[in-house]
């Protein structure tokens, strides 16, 4: 049934999954901000995207997880940034919450469409 | 194959073997009509069990992610209301075109 | 992924802080205590944090999900006594005071244990907020249906 899985479903479907790998990480990071040795890690998300958008099957594990660049190490060999990790927090709830909205909305649409405007 | 989808009414037996040679008035659209009516009834039953079964995998805490639950469960819905809407179409047709006087 | 699993990482972080904020607490009330249990002056406390190793092998590291490869839960791993020899002090007068007139005092930085907690407060808070935020997420998903 195509017309249940548009492209734009589809983008956006693999944009939730990508948020989701990217809260686990930042919350990862930020559970281990006084663990010493540890290092921060991100998902490379905008090549995750652009792969998706370029339409290859992106399978769970697949994502590249990557240290971060350019974080300095403290005396315990940590170099979370919690600044950086807040931020993160807050970007991807958005992207989040924007995804699902539009999925949302897209979803209603199909409705009213197959409805033809009839409750 | 199966049909039967729990709380909903079966076409009437008379409609569902209109499959022979159209008889006068042009019923030869029926054809396309019942296939497409089967198609939606067999995609509905693999997504809406493909949505019980994230739904369970989700409730017994398998590591289902919540939007993944979710978007299946919508588009298991929205499978079962597009086939409403073609069996009410062809149930339509069907009526208008029994009510013709010969 | 699923956000849930993340829900448990956070809630790890804030069982292991809050370990942290009371063994500084402890090692702060009793930074003057000369006669401890077992005898001998109060001997400092640390906590080590460690990370929950996430590496399934073999077969496991085809079943395992994004959040089993790279979803690490923090915990308190071991609880140290600092070895740092006590601080002797001289006060004859003193009931614990030994043989030359000298008693024994923890060695324990107050300034140093309150910097610790402050550490330990601000990274509960800060999962705290990744708390929040994961319980939001999970609520925009769920609003998907409606």
């Amino acid at each position: 049934m195509s017309w249940l899985n548009t492209p734009q479903m589809q983008l956006l479907e693999k944009a939730l999954d990508v948020d989701s790998m990217r809260q686990t990480l930042v919350t990862t990071n930020l559970a281990n901000v006084d663990t010493p040795g540890y290092h921060a890690r991100d998902v490379d998300f905008k090549g995750e995207m652009a792969r998706a958008a370029l339409g290859a099957d992106v399978s769970e594990t697949s994502p590249f997880v990557l240290p971060v660049p350019g974080l300095v190490s403290r005396a315990d060999g940590n170099n979370v940034s919690v600044d950086r990790e807040s931020l993160l927090l807050a970007e991807v709830q958005l992207q989040y919450k924007a995804a699902t909205s539009l999925l949302r909305a897209e979803f209603a649409g199909l409705s009213v469409a197959i409805k033809e405007g009839q409750p | 194959m199966n049909h039967a989808i729990p709380g909903f009414s079966p076409i009437p037996a008379t409609l569902d073997t209109a499959k022979s040679p159209a008889p006068s008035g042009g019923n030869a659209g029926d054809n396309d009509f019942m296939s497409t009516l089967r198609n939606a009834m067999d995609q509905v039953g693999d997504l809406q069990s493909e949505a019980d079964t994230k739904v369970a995998q989700l409730l017994t805490g398998n590591g289902q992610d919540v939007h993944s639950t979710m978007i299946a469960v919508q588009k298991a819905s929205l499978a079962f209301e597009m086939m409403v809407q073609v069996r009410n179409k062809i149930l339509a047709a069907y009526q208008q075109v029994s009510n013709i006087p010969l | 992924m699923n956000l849930f699993r993340v829900l448990e990482i956070s809630g790890s972080a804030l069982l292991a802080e809050r370990m942290r904020a009371e063994i500084n607490a402890a090692n702060l009330a009793n930074a003057e205590t000369t006669r401890a249990d077992g005898g001998g002056p109060y001997q400092k406390m640390d906590v080590v944090f460690g990370a929950r190793p996430a590496n399934p092998s073999g077969f496991g590291m085809m079943l395992a999900s994004f959040a089993d490869l790279h979803a690490e839960d923090v915990r308190v791993v071991n609880l140290v006594k600092d070895a740092t020899p006590a601080v002797r002090r001289f006060e004859p007068g003193h009931p614990d005071a030994d043989e030359q007139g000298y008693v024994s005092y923890p060695a324990i930085d107050p300034g140093a244990e309150m910097l610790n907690m402050m550490g330990a407060a601000r990274a509960y808070e800060i999962n705290a907020t990744a708390i929040a935020s994961t319980k939001n997420m999970i609520q925009s998903a769920i609003a998907i249906l409606t």
